[in-house]
């Protein structure tokens, strides 16, 4: 079994999720407040990546990373080190291919969060913070789970960019869809079939808590 | 006060200029659904960005104002919080003149603490949502039809109880669609239509009967103002001046306290002697006008105790027009009046 694969995809889910999460609640945010005609130009440039073959952006992103770019030089600068076939290269990698999974739900969740809430817990002189905190947040609670787990699980499930990106680096880049994609190669169909095994539970669970999540809450928005 | 909003929403236009000569405490507000009243109070409380508001207020410009607190069906309760955690939060980050379990008890909330806020009924959330105003400690109160879920004896109640708990100087608006709670609490009452505003000025000048010439949709009512003096089996006993008079009060107003009764002018009757009527209110006063109000029907007006009482009286009826200025009257009431 690749205990280091599988270990090495919940690292790469995980710290991917963090990030998005981080990112994508502001980016969201001030989507859902902001009205301008070119409001429909970003909303494509976040949704691009469901749309994209991922080799597309995993070949855009391979040469954004080479050592000669803008991005790469700079990584090689700060670091001392180089960007592409490396584990923080899959990291920037996921957060850009699963932006769009994180920032839907949580534009759904703030578009339909009424004016009203925000204008009275102003008019109560609650502060920001607290506003955030104690009114926004909590009514956004149910978005904010899905928008990670499907984070989660669409980083778990890449393929493609990690293929152009990564490459097969045991303990730096092989994760479990590219072992697999190395165990078949090599005709090692019983190890394959136990990857393949994990990835489809693990998957299939996933998808089945966040559906549950969605009926519990009632929520407009489908997960997908 | 000076108090000028402009607001342009859409189609709808708003420009709504309210001017008194005394500093109103209290100003009720009505007009017909659409004419704008809630869009007034909402500007003023600054929930529409880019409209418009100038004025003065005792000395304070009212675009500077702070502490601007609606009470309305658009100041929704937090959902993820219960009513104990709204009340709470606001309490912590404000400043209270009083402890946060006496405005509770003022708004009837104490028996609510627990609850979550999609279990209350409407008039449970308009008291939850009045609990939570005060506790921001309002500078300027706005009341969107804050109790139009509750019943009258509850209303008047809560009413009275926060007269009593705003200082003199927190004032209040307060739009009604019933003319009733206007009159029991304020001392103001302007009619807007059309988002503007048609008459501003002291209630007892906008319920007169010259007054009605330009404004018939308000209701002819009398104010008089009188203290409890005793109280038995459901049944107030009210000085007015000398005279005694009696009313059954639902609200259970204590001894000792100054009241307003309100008398619709078509339950009040006219004698030109002192007969035996029974069961029966009866104040004495000299006739100061008779003014035609409609067709059919004249308003009377006399002076009782220094106050004025009106009665809409059948006008073909030929006593009415022998009736003289300066002549002594009488004029009866039932006992089942509104009192607040």
């Amino acid at each position: 079994m690749e205990f280091s694969a599988i270990w090495l995809t919940l690292k790469l889910a995980g710290l991917s999720t963090l990030l998005l999460m981080l990112v994508a609640i502001p980016v969201s945010w001030w989507l859902s407040r902001w009205n301008s005609r070119f409001k429909a130009v970003v909303q494509a440039c976040v949704a691009l990546p469901l749309v994209l073959p991922p080799t597309v952006l995993g070949f855009y992103l391979l040469l954004a990373f080479a050592p000669d770019s803008l991005i790469g030089e700079l990584w090689l600068t700060v670091t001392g080190e180089r960007l592409a076939f490396t584990f923080e290269a899959l990291v920037f990698g996921s957060v850009i291919y699963s932006f769009p999974f994180a920032v839907q739900p949580l534009y759904a969740g703030f578009t339909q969060l009424h004016p009203h809430y925000l204008h009275t817990a102003k008019m109560l002189n609650l502060p920001w913070y607290v506003r955030l905190q104690r009114v926004v947040l909590p009514a956004v609670r149910p978005s904010l789970l899905i928008a990670a787990g499907l984070s989660f699980a669409h980083t778990v499930g890449e393929f493609g960019v990690v293929l152009m990106i990564g490459g097969n680096i045991p303990g730096e880049t092989r994760v479990v869809s590219i072992a697999l994609f190395d165990q078949v190669e090599s005709l090692n169909y019983s190890i394959a079939h136990q990857l393949a095994a994990v990835l489809l539970v693990f998957s299939l669970c996933l998808l089945i808590a966040l559906y549950w999540l969605q009926g519990q809450r009632r929520l407009k928005w489908n997960v997908m | 006060m000076e108090c000028h909003v402009t607001a342009q929403a859409g189609q709808f236009a708003l420009d709504i200029a309210l001017s008194t000569v005394a500093e109103p405490g209290w100003l009720g507000i009505i007009g017909h659904s659409g004419a704008g009243k809630s869009t007034f109070l909402q500007t003023l409380a600054g929930l529409n960005a880019g409209f418009n508001v100038t004025g003065r207020w005792h000395d304070k410009d009212l675009s500077q104002l702070e502490n601007v607190v609606l009470v309305s069906a658009q100041t929704p309760l937090f959902p993820a919080l219960n009513v104990a955690g709204n009340l709470e939060l606001v309490a912590r980050h404000n400043q209270q003149l009083a402890s946060v379990n006496t405005i509770v008890a003022l708004c009837e909330c104490t028996a609510l603490m627990s609850r979550q806020t999609n279990e209350l009924s409407g008039g449970e959330l308009q008291r939850v949502k009045l609990a939570r105003a005060l506790l921001a400690n309002p500078a300027l109160l706005l009341l969107d039809e804050s109790f139009s879920a509750m019943d009258r004896a509850l209303r008047f109640g809560i009413l009275q109880k926060l007269k009593a708990y705003l200082s003199p100087h927190v004032k209040v608006i307060m739009v009604s669609h019933d003319i009733n709670d206007i009159i029991v609490s304020c001392d103001h009452l302007s009619i807007i239509e059309s988002g503007r505003c048609v008459a501003c000025g002291p209630l007892s000048e906008m319920l007169n009967p010259a007054a009605h010439d330009t404004h018939v949709s308000l209701p002819l009512i009398s104010v008089l103002h009188g203290e409890v003096k005793a109280r038995n089996k459901g049944v107030s006993q009210i000085s007015i001046g000398k005279t005694s008079v009696n009313v059954v009060d639902e609200s259970a107003i204590p001894v000792g306290h100054s009241v307003r009764l309100l008398l619709p002018a078509s339950e009040v009757t006219i004698a030109t002697e002192n007969s035996t009527v029974l069961h029966t209110n009866c104040l004495q006063g000299i006739v100061q006008s008779v003014v035609s109000y409609s067709a059919t029907q004249s308003a009377v007006t006399m002076v009782c105790e220094g106050q004025e009482l009106v009665a809409l009286l059948d006008s073909y009826d030929n006593r009415i027009n022998a009736l003289q200025e300066g002549q002594w009257v009488w004029g009866y009431f039932s006992g089942q009046q509104t009192l607040a």
